[in-house]
């Protein structure tokens, strides 16, 4: 009966691919008919041997039929068997026992510990175990368990500084931003840098749709990335593959590194199966800004003498000196002219508090398998006002073994997510947060809010202090714009393996991830600068539906040549298809005020997009191990893209991997293990985006006038397509160094790498008078060098104290060598409105990402030349100057672990060292007169030209963007979780089995940093095109709080 | 043994369905959202070019920045006291901003303009718009050639085809030759048995559609002959007497790109970027008010009010001749300096900056069209040639014809725009034709008729030196007091044309400065 419904569940399997995604949601709760047979009833209690404790959740099976219990959480089972029946005991760790019944009913059995003790594992590609040992290159594990506590709303986030060679920054756009992850260095140029996430074997779709402008600086929004959907409580292990021969067998996508998630399974454990996890943070802003508070609004050290006059210059701090005076402010109202800025981030944002609770059931079958289910509900009510984030997510893993040679692996993620109004960063359009930071010392923000406490006025049009309308009242844009991200998402796998006698298995995996996205956009009715056009209200409606489906076939064979060679070899196959479709509706105009329904405008156009891609690869591996000493593993790979040139489409590359445990020929003493390792790998890329082949025509709207109907036509988008593209090439050598000592108190990791890419695949930035802003072109090659370590210690370990020491350290440095003849690329710039005019570029010669920011002209000594007329340099003179590359060289983190009794603490302190940081926020304080700098002679008039302060530091700003230029580096006491396990054997009888309450703070506070105003890791998108470019955007926050953790 | 069948069928299956799957890759990789160049019509980007030249698609770009920011405030149009905004009221350096136009023109206007040229060259369906396509090319170049000088010409908008990522300057001269050369040719290809173009914004719907473009072809390059009137008069002598005979007749001939409400794309681009009701900070300039209300102008209720919304949103207008009251140029609102504060001056109004005229809601709306050459220029610039060398007819009636269709002509805005033959022939008479002062006359009366084509107003003033300006001085401006003679090259061609520019700047006298003339600009 039993085995019938597994035959059913199979044939239903296989019925249809694409059913089986269903079938796993089905398969979420299932629970397993239980065979009672026989004639009497036999019972008895099993302990350990040694400790003489119960046993809970030992397998007792019937031999020779399916038949089995478990024991209960005080070691007593009861089956029903014969008096020939033979009972086989089994647990993990413990020695199998077997007893034949007789005439016995009562069998108490002690287990005897099994000396053998579990091996050092792994996670490599393809979620495939392996001994440490065997593996020639560096791969770094995380446990789950350092990621829900002090947690983010995305988990890679809490990665920062925990692992070396992994940089992690969060970016600053709100509850539901995009993470910027980047092992070892930017390796492409241009495009995505950004990990292949695995989740249980899945590749997740990891697609940000940020609106934000990344290469002019004039604004947007960030909608969130894939990796953001992921609940911390349900990760087992995170696994990091970083060089390219971990990663050759995902092929070009795992280029740039690889994150395995793995997620937590079911097991049998002590009691129910049931984990409560519950977390509460509370979120304040972090008021880095020290501006002046001596000069107050105004223009040419003159404060407003009208309202009409108030209201052209709130974005100037030009005016007089503070004299408490009543003076006119925007609104008409006369305040005192005196500092009332001061706390305005404070007043603005205001205390976030994120809830989040996650349930699981984790249930075992013994031999059988075992499933959990998990669900989470998160609540972000976020420091930004208006904002917020909520997500359910529900997640199940259940591992089947069907017979001794089929198992069947089944996961599911359903994650459903409103994100409410993810704010707008950068310039200063609808971007709440430029306001609180830019008015000047006299204003106190909160009178920006207005009678109607959300930034309008009596008709319900924004209020604007701005003379320009695209300053949007920061009010008005918090409670009035919408941008709203509902997504729904689906992964869901299916795996089996049917492993035959002789050894031989065939595996057949199917993954499907699907998300659907529906961006809501609205510029509602009375926005400044829509009703200056006439415009009532506009609207977008965005819907994004992503899919991948990914088929794997694998077969290989574990095989014993003789007594001191074995090896292992394994075939596969893939076949992926991803498909993206736009649907947009967007227009102006709404006939009814207020109803914000795109069915309600006046003007009105839809439009589609549909993108595919298609990859099919075949790869293999091949392993030998000598002896237990010494392991070498060669790969293929052979991919075929369809987004390169007809002809050029393919790649074969190779990878060669291997260890030596030179401990078990040297005998040091306290060593147990030391191993050098070494590997090679060259790894093809393909081209980001599809459809970048041809010139491509199309019409982008039509022009409804009296003289008729015309589409209006376009040719291309802006880039130079290439009809010759072929795949780009990276190529990694690497070597290691690992040691542990007295018995893992010491462990010691050491990585080399160099690694070349070639040909990489460009969108160069071409002079706009060719028609285009870029031509894509195979021209880049770059070079990295990098040193990675990692330490662990247990300098204390006594029975009540412990202390745990974990330190880590990268060094990267990055050389662009070619640009196929080009002496730089130009990435972003922050040109915006504000008449900045620093870039990103890759520099021939220099390391990855270089700053360009505009520097006076010099005399021969160096020294700045002054203009007479001006007093100060002359802007027209200022040329282009490298500042230095936006990338840290030098990272890295130490996390400490005390316990001491049922307490623990824990701490990370983490730092990043020697990279650069263009501040669009610095520049714009200085150039409104808010900016201490500008504080000195403000009473003078400079040059002939007798020009004022406010002109003459107007100049040095246009002249001299490159003061804007920062250290970045920086030292955070990043995470703190002081914790205390109770004892629940003492408290509660056992009928809990674990009950955790931790304090936690995240972003405890800055240790270093050498950025004013600001904070040193603000970016304000995940994009290449932003990084090194700071601009206003959300401000940097702390987290306060509590985690509760209960077993049942 | 009967799972490991099951088992193994399905792999199988799943195999055979994986493998048949692999089709031609490059069938993938085919945009399903466009077309190719071969199958695709051409007409289409008429459309576009024309759209286009009247103004960038770039949100936040050239109709702000260059034109509103800098033309129509040298030209005194317009005045603020904006000094960030609108820099060109007081001369002040703002480099980003003088860019935009040359920026944006290349990839909004010149890249189009370059695919139409290409698209339809050699293929007989499409000899007509060939030749339409020649005309709009040119017209495109000539309008950033005469804001910056040396510009790529030969190379430019070629990346694509030629693969030309770095396009070299041309000198100026060599650029109105090639202009020059290609309007009349085009003009004399034009074809009345061959296609009618579809794309055609400006004269689809028009009796005879070649015919229309014939004059407006001849009108073009009238305009563009007369540019040349001081440095090369001999060319611009033998180009205005063989367009002459041909020009625009009437204000049904005049090339107006009508617009419609909506989106970025289709709407009018000034009203887009400083917004159409309000205009912000933009007002109309003293020097132009003045003028139009010492001649009873009848297009100052038109062009102007005076409009102001209070602190709860009520909005009120006033379009009376009497109250309007332009902005004198060179002031800002406050500041330590009285003599440059406006709100110092006698004749400030009671509720401040708001109480200057601005560009009327009329002409300056989402919807309303782009008058991108018309006939009352053209007949200015005829009498203009008339008077001074004595070719293309006689210079009063041109100037009569002119100041007649100039008045008129806005009803090309609509209903409330429109001003009657009658008042027109009234006005006349406070400006009838006085051919001892003729040139100052005809010339004044071209920039009273190219408000709203601020490029075109700026330039000719530059080429004759009239309307008689008020240059001022405000602290820090860069011109040593005197009104600009070209824009700045964008700063971003420094980084990716450098070797190119440093050519093109070693030819300016003066360097890349707002001082610095172009060719063509050598009146005193």
């Amino acid at each position: 009966m039993q085995k019938n419904l597994y035959y059913k569940s199979l044939i239903f399997l296989c019925k249809n691919v694409y059913l089986t995604v269903l079938f796993i949601v089905l398969m979420g709760g299932f629970a397993i008919a239980q065979d009672q047979a026989g004639s009497k009833l036999v019972t008895g209690t099993v302990t350990d041997a040694t400790t003489k404790e119960p046993l809970f959740g030992v397998t007792v099976t019937l031999k020779g039929t399916k038949t089995k219990v478990i024991t209960d959480f005080k070691g007593i089972y009861s089956i029903a068997a014969n008096s020939t029946s033979v009972l086989a005991f089994s647990s993990t760790g413990y020695n199998p026992t077997e007893v034949t019944v007789g005439g016995q009913t009562v069998i108490d059995i002690k287990l005897e510990p099994s000396n053998e003790q579990l091996k050092d594992v792994v996670v490599t590609a393809l979620g495939i175990t392996k001994e440490k040992r065997a593996v020639g290159y560096s791969v770094a594990e995380v446990k789950g368990a350092s990621l829900t506590e002090a947690r983010e709303n995305t988990f890679v986030n809490s990665l920062e500084g925990r692992v070396a060679g992994v940089s992690v920054s969060g970016v600053a756009t709100g509850p539901n931003g995009a993470s910027n992850v980047v092992i070892r260095g930017i390796t492409n140029m241009t495009g995505n840098n950004q990990p292949l996430y695995i989740l249980n074997g899945i590749p997740l779709v990891n697609n940000n749709y940020a609106t934000t402008d990344v290469g002019g600086g004039y604004g947007g929004k960030d909608g969130g990335d894939g990796i953001g959907d992921i609940n911390p409580d349900d990760i087992e292990s995170v696994s990091i593959l970083k060089g390219a021969a971990a990663t050759a067998l995902y092929g070009y996508r795992g280029s740039n590194g690889v994150v395995l998630i793995t997620t937590k399974k079911g097991k049998k454990g002590e009691g129910l199966g049931v984990e409560i996890n519950s977390n509460y943070v509370i979120e304040n802003v972090i008021d880095e800004t020290n501006f002046q508070t001596e000069y107050g609004q105004g223009y040419n050290n003159a404060k407003p003498v009208s309202a009409a006059d108030a209201l052209g210059s709130m974005e100037s701090s030009w005016g007089a000196k503070l004299d408490g005076s009543n003076t006119y402010q925007f609104d008409g109202v006369q305040r005192p002219y005196s500092e009332a800025a001061k706390g305005n981030l404070g007043r603005f944002y205001q205390a976030g508090g994120n809830f989040t609770n996650t349930v699981s059931f984790s249930k075992g079958f013994g031999d059988d398998g075992a499933t959990r289910f998990s669900v989470s509900n998160l609540n972000d009510q976020s420091y930004v006002p208006n904002a917020g984030l909520k997500r359910y997510t529900f997640n199940q893993v259940t591992n089947l073994n069907l017979d001794k040679h089929l198992t069947l692996d089944l996961s599911s993620q359903y994650v459903t997510e409103y994100t409410k109004n993810a704010p707008n960063v950068s310039d200063a359009v609808g971007n709440l947060n430029w306001g609180p930071m830019f008015v000047p010392p006299n204003i106190n923000i909160t009178t920006l809010a207005g009678p109607n406490h959300n930034g309008t006025i009596a008709n319900g049009n924004e209020l604007n202090p701005f003379s320009d309308p695209y300053t949007t009242n920061p009010y008005f844009a918090a409670y009035k714009f919408i941008g709203a991200i509902h997504r729904d998402r689906f992964t869901g796998s299916a795996n089996t393996k049917y492993t035959f006698d002789n050894g031989i298995f065939m595996g057949l995996a199917l993954a499907y991830d699907y998300t659907n996205d529906r961006n809501t956009n609205v510029e509602p009715i009375g926005t400044g600068y829509l009703v200056d056009q006439g415009i009532t209200g506009d609207m977008t409606e965005q819907n994004v539906k992503q899919t991948e489906l990914n088929l794997d076939f694998t077969t290989g064979k574990k095989i014993k040549f003789s007594k001191d060679f074995s090896g292992d070899i394994l075939l596969g196959v893939n076949y992926r298809k991803s498909i993206q479709e736009f649907l947009n509706a967007s227009g102006q105009n709404f006939a009814i005020p207020f109803l914000y329904n795109v069915g309600n405008l006046e003007n009105y156009t839809e439009s589609y997009a549909l993108n595919k891609e298609e990859f099919q690869s075949v790869y293999g591996s091949a392993g030998v191990s000598y002896k237990g000493f010494l392991y070498v593993t060669v790969t293929g790979r052979n991919d075929w893209y369809s987004t390169l040139a007809p002809g050029k489409i393919n790649y074969l590359y190779p990878s060669i991997n291997g260890s030596f445990i030179f401990s078990e020929l040297l005998h040091i003493p306290n060593l147990d293990m030391g191993k050098l390792r070494f590997s090679y790998a060259d790894v093809g890329g393909a081209a980001d985006n599809p459809y970048q082949t041809l010139q491509t025509y199309s019409i982008q709207g039509t022009l409804n006038i009296t003289n008729g109907i015309f589409p209006i036509g376009s040719a291309g988008n802006g880039q130079v397509p290439n009809s010759a593209l072929r795949p780009s090439s990276r190529s990694e050598i690497e070597g290691g160094l690992e040691l542990d000592f007295f018995k893992n108190r010491l462990t010691f990791d050491l990585s080399v790498y160099q690694k070349k890419v070639t040909d990489d695949i460009v969108p160069v930035g071409i002079d706009y008078t060719s028609g285009y802003s870029s031509a894509l072109l195979n021209v880049g090659t770059l070079k990295y060098t990098g040193v990675e370590l990692e330490l662990g210690g247990q300098p204390v370990k006594t029975k009540n104290f412990s202390w745990d020491i974990h330190l880590n350290a990268t060094y990267t440095k990055g050389k662009v060598v070619s640009l196929g003849g080009q002496p730089q690329i130009t990435l972003g710039n922050e040109a915006g409105d504000w008449g900045a005019n620093a870039y990103t570029q890759q520099v021939v010669g220099k390391e990855p990402l270089q700053i360009i920011a505009l520097d006076p002209a010099r005399d021969s000594q160096g020294k700045i030349i002054i203009d007479p007329g001006l007093g100060a340099p002359d802007p027209t003179l200022a040329q282009p100057k490298d500042f230095g590359s936006a990338i840290s060289p030098w990272m890295g983190g130490i996390n400490n672990t005390f316990r001491y009794g049922h307490f623990n603490l824990s701490f990370l302190i983490d730092g990043k060292f020697g990279g650069k940081l263009f501040s669009n926020t610095n520049l714009i304080a200085y150039q409104q007169g808010l900016s201490k700098l500008t504080l000195p002679g403000r009473d003078v008039l400079y040059g002939t030209n007798q020009q004022s302060a406010q002109a003459y530091y107007g100049d040095w700003q246009s002249a001299n963007e490159g003061m804007f230029v920062y250290d970045a580096s920086f030292i955070k006491f990043r995470q703190l979780i002081v914790g205390y396990d109770f004892d629940t054997k003492k408290l509660f009888n056992n009928k809990i089995h674990g009950l955790r309450l931790s304090f936690v703070c995240h972003n405890v506070f800055t240790i270093k940093k050498h950025t004013p105003n600001i904070d040193p890791e603000s970016t304000y998108s995940a994009s290449i095109y932003t990084q090194g470019l700071e601009a206003p955007a959300v401000p940097y926050s702390r987290t306060l709080g509590l985690n509760l953790n209960i077993k049942l | 043994m009967k799972l490991k069948n099951i088992y193994l069928l399905t792999t199988a299956f799943l195999m055979v369905m994986a493998v048949a799957c692999k089709k031609e890759l490059a069938t993938t990789n085919t945009n399903p959202n466009a077309i190719t160049g071969d199958a695709y019509n051409p007409n289409l980007l008429l459309t576009t070019v024309q759209l286009n030249y009247t103004g960038s698609t770039n949100f936040g770009g050239s109709a702000w920045a260059t034109k509103w920011g800098a033309a129509a405030c040298f030209i005194q149009h317009t005045a603020s006291t904006n000094a960030g905004f609108y820099y060109g009221d007081k001369y002040l350096n703002n480099i980003g901003a003088m860019g935009e136009m040359f920026q944006d023109s290349y990839t909004s206007e010149v890249q189009p303009a370059v695919e139409l040229f290409l698209l339809s060259a050699n293929k007989p369906q499409y000899r007509n718009l060939h030749q339409m396509a020649r005309i709009m090319k040119a017209m495109v170049f000539e309008q950033i050639t005469d804001q910056y000088g040396d510009i790529p010409y030969f190379q430019a908008g070629l990346g694509y085809y030629n693969r030309i990522y770095t396009p070299a300057y041309d000198k100026q001269q060599a650029i109105y030759t090639d202009l020059l050369k290609e309007v009349s040719q085009a003009v004399d290809s034009l074809d009345e048995n061959a296609d009618k173009p579809t794309g055609d914004v400006l004269y689809s719907s028009a009796g005879d559609q070649i015919a229309e473009w014939k004059q407006f072809g001849n009108s073009l390059l009238v305009r563009m002959a007369m540019r040349l009137t001081n440095v090369d008069p001999a060319t611009a002598k033998s180009y205005v007497t063989k367009a002459a005979a041909n020009t625009m007749k009437s204000n049904d001939d005049n090339a107006i790109v009508q617009h419609q409400d909506g989106n970025q794309l289709t709407q009018n681009r000034d009203a887009t970027e400083i917004f159409g009701n309000d205009s912000t900070d933009l007002r109309l300039s003293s020097v132009l008010v003045s003028s139009m209300k010492n001649n009873g102008d009848p297009r100052l209720p038109v062009v102007a009010w005076i409009y102001s919304t209070d602190a709860n949103g009520n909005i009120t207008s006033d379009t009376d001749p009497n109250d309007q009251l332009g902005m004198p140029p060179g002031f800002i609102v406050g500041g330590n300096n009285p003599q440059r504060d406006i709100t110092k001056l006698d004749s400030v109004p009671a509720n401040g900056i708001a109480g200057y005229s601005r560009l009327n809601n009329n002409i300056l709306n989402t919807a309303a069209p782009t008058l991108i050459l018309t006939y009352a220029e053209t007949e200015f610039l005829l009498a203009d040639a008339a008077k001074r060398w004595g070719i293309a007819g006689d210079a009063a009636t041109h100037y009569k014809n002119g100041v007649l269709a100039a008045v008129t002509q806005l009803a090309a805005y609509g209903d409330a725009a429109t001003i009657d033959e009658g008042d027109a022939l009234s006005y006349y008479d406070n400006v009838a034709y006085d051919d001892g002062n003729a040139l100052a006359q005809i010339n004044t009366q071209y920039w009273l008729c190219t408000l709203m084509d601020e490029y075109e107003a700026w330039a000719n003033w530059r080429r004759t030196g009239y309307p008689t300006l008020q240059p001022t001085n405000y602290p820090g401006n860069v011109t040593n007091g005197t009104i600009p003679r070209r824009l700045t090259y964008p700063p971003s061609q420094k980084v990716t044309n450098l070797t190119n520019y440093n050519t093109a700047v070693a030819r300016l006298t003066g360097g890349d400065k707002i001082t610095s003339r172009v060719w063509w600009d050598t009146a005193p």
